[in-house]
């Protein structure tokens, strides 16, 4: 099964240092913080919707993701692991606000499905998002991470704070939930 | 899991990653205007917030937002002061300096969040051994909205920060009351009482400590099968279902039902039947007669919102259940020679699991053996004969009437196999496994 879709990796910088951009924004240029998350808010942005559940939602966890990376940028240690620093701010915004949401809701909203051309696939579509928004926090999170950011492994296992020799398996199980839910919303 | 599935997967991830143009513009006007570091509050009243104002409206409870707010009133006994980490990086870090703070106080691990705030919901990103440094900001402020955009917060509710490995998360709405900040040696340290809970009316009650209802014991007499029952499950006690936890019994069951991998109950047909303090009964029937009951209870109740979770589960055979009502474990169950569904217990078979590499493979287990359909081999070490993608039915083959749309089943008495009759007339031979194997 290879489906990842590492949608930030041909958009990342250059192979260079990203200490003078870091040093620069912690000295308050927006510029320079600007030039370091641009490459990487499109997929964190489609991203950050999955975990929510929607395009509003999403949007929001990206800005709190860039207000809190703004404001925490001094305790960053490491200036080229600004990527992955970054993308626990969005994750950690985007869990955030999903569990706000789900506190004042009952109905699982049916968010609608993007680039669906034909009714077969607005129907699967369909299932498949209720289906994703019925798996639990974890296997979400991992979903997300595994297809649509295509973390490495060791990075994976770090966001979600597991073995990293876990990752592949959970992922096995997380589509088999996935799965699970689809056929039985397909049998509604 | 079959291909067809994993490029609909693929297909359905790549375009839900794609933003729409309006949210990334959105993302990027905050971009441009993100606050100088000496103010960090944010400037415009966060779309997840409205949203949460709609529902809010939308649910019929708009009429707490003209409630007073808490008195913010402390609580005893008190958390260190704030003064006392004055200057303490980690608060600024927690953007300590861009609202009132209330409290503030270190967890010796972050895993431990819901032992000093027992109310607080599930935040999975906080189950790790790290410590927490956890910053509540008084009553009625938010570092990112400031006070004047804030949500209305109930009695003893605060946004709070938790700053775990240098990382921030924000959490409204968080209900600290029964806050401990000191656990003790064995985590049973006072807890903190609220206004809700004076001093000498003794620790809040908890659903461990409440006495199940009657009808959440012995779920066993309670099931009416036909047969033997499953193995699955278990009586009313730990938890069966720790992916099933959600914020209402419903809640609990459907995400339950989704993630009962390897359990084999049905995913529909269930009605929550009995609901008595912090326990909720669900059962499946068929007839009038019970197949299936789960029980679901209710931990750290937080006035109707606790974590409601499955702890208890009875099931008949898979065959006793209605057709319609599915399983929530890919199973396929076998016809008899009338057309009659077989007990499972006596037939069944399902797919091998990828993971194992095993995905090429169909398990078949009959009347106590474990046969294996197995096209590339993967596991031919361990059956007593192995596979055959064509061959004959040998003389004495017994044809057992036993059949699914595809397959029907010949059996010979002391072979290490049995024979598959395809739909196309092809005649395979399954090896029996020599032990049942699995795959973890």
């Amino acid at each position: 099964m290879d489906m990842e879709v590492a949608l930030d990796s041909s958009t990342r910088p250059q192979d260079r240092s990203l200490a003078p951009l870091v040093a620069a924004a912690n000295g308050g240029d927006r510029d320079a913080f600007r030039t370091l998350v641009e490459p990487y808010l499109g997929v964190a942005l489609g991203a950050s919707t999955l975990l929510t559940g929607s395009a509003a939602d999403g949007a929001d966890a990206v800005q709190e993701a860039l207000l809190s990376a703004w404001q925490g940028l001094p305790t960053l240690r490491e200036a080229d692991a600004f990527p992955a620093w970054f993308r626990k701010h969005v994750v950690r915004a985007a869990s955030h606000i999903r569990r706000v949401r789900d506190r004042h809701r009952v109905m699982q909203l049916d968010p609608a499905t993007a680039g669906a051309n034909d009714l077969e696939r607005v129907v699967e579509g369909r299932s498949l998002s209720r289906a994703f928004d019925r798996l639990d926090e974890p296997d979400r999170l991992l979903l997300a991470l595994h297809h649509v950011w295509g973390l490495p492994v060791a990075e994976t296992a770090d966001l979600l704070g597991v073995p990293a020799g876990t990752v592949k398996s959970r992922v096995h199980y997380a589509m088999q939930r996935l799965r699970a839910a689809y056929d039985a919303e397909a049998r509604r | 899991m079959t291909e067809e599935f994993d490029t609909l997967v693929g297909a359905w991830f790549r375009d839900r990653a794609v933003p729409d143009p309006v949210s990334m513009a959105t993302v990027y006007a905050s971009l441009v205007t993100l606050p100088p570091r000496s103010d960090r509050r944010r400037p415009r009243l966060s779309a997840v917030a409205a949203a949460v104002a709609v529902l809010m409206v939308a649910l019929g409870t708009v009429a707490i937002l003209g409630l007073p707010r808490s008195s913010g009133g402390p609580l005893v006994p008190l958390p260190p002061d704030p003064a006392a980490f004055a200057g303490d990086p980690r608060v600024a870090a927690c953007f300590g300096d861009t609202a009132p703070v209330e409290f503030v106080f270190e967890m010796p691990h972050a895993h431990d969040y819901q032992r000093h705030l027992p109310n607080m919901l599930l935040a999975p990103e906080l189950n790790v051994e790290e410590p927490g440094f956890v910053v509540i900001y008084a009553a009625g402020a938010h570092p990112m909205t400031g006070p004047a955009e804030s949500m209305p917060l109930g009695p003893d509710h605060r946004t709070i920060c938790v700053l775990v490995s240098d990382m921030p998360s924000v959490y409204d709405d968080v209900d600290i009351s029964r806050m401990q900040v000191d656990l003790g040696d064995a985590g049973t340290g006072t807890p903190a009482p609220s206004r809700s809970a004076p001093p000498d009316s003794g620790p809040p009650t908890t659903p461990t400590e409440a006495p199940a209802p009657s009808w959440a014991a012995d779920l066993i007499a309670q099931i009416e099968c036909d047969g033997q029952p499953q193995s699955i499950g278990g009586e009313t006690g730990e938890v069966v279902g720790e992916a099933g936890s959600s914020v209402s019994p419903q809640a609990a069951m459907t995400a339950f039902l989704a993630s009962t991998s390897f359990a084999s109950v049905p995913v529909k047909g269930y009605e929550m039947t009995d609901r008595e303090g912090h326990y909720a009964r669900f059962t499946n029937s068929v007839d009038d007669r019970v197949k299936a009951i789960v029980i679901v209870r209710e931990r750290s109740p937080d006035q109707g919102r606790g974590v409601w979770t499955p702890v208890g589960l009875r099931a008949c055979d898979q065959s006793e259940f209605a057709p319609g009502d599915g399983l929530s474990f890919d199973q396929k169950l076998w016809l008899d020679g009338n057309g009659d569904v077989e007990r499972a217990d006596r037939i069944h078979s399902s797919r091998g699991p990828e993971h194992c590499g095993w995905q090429t493979a169909v398990f078949l287990w009959f009347e106590g053996s474990q046969y294996i359909r197995d096209p590339p081999g993967a596991l031919a070490d361990l059956t007593v004969v192995a596979f055959d993608a064509n061959t004959a039915l040998p003389d004495g083959a017994r044809d057992t009437g036993l059949h699914t749309d595809d397959w029907r089943l010949f059996v010979e008495d002391g072979a290490g196999a049995v024979w598959i009759e395809t739909s196309d007339g092809t005649v395979e031979r399954w090896g029996r496994l020599r032990d049942e194997v699995g795959c973890m």
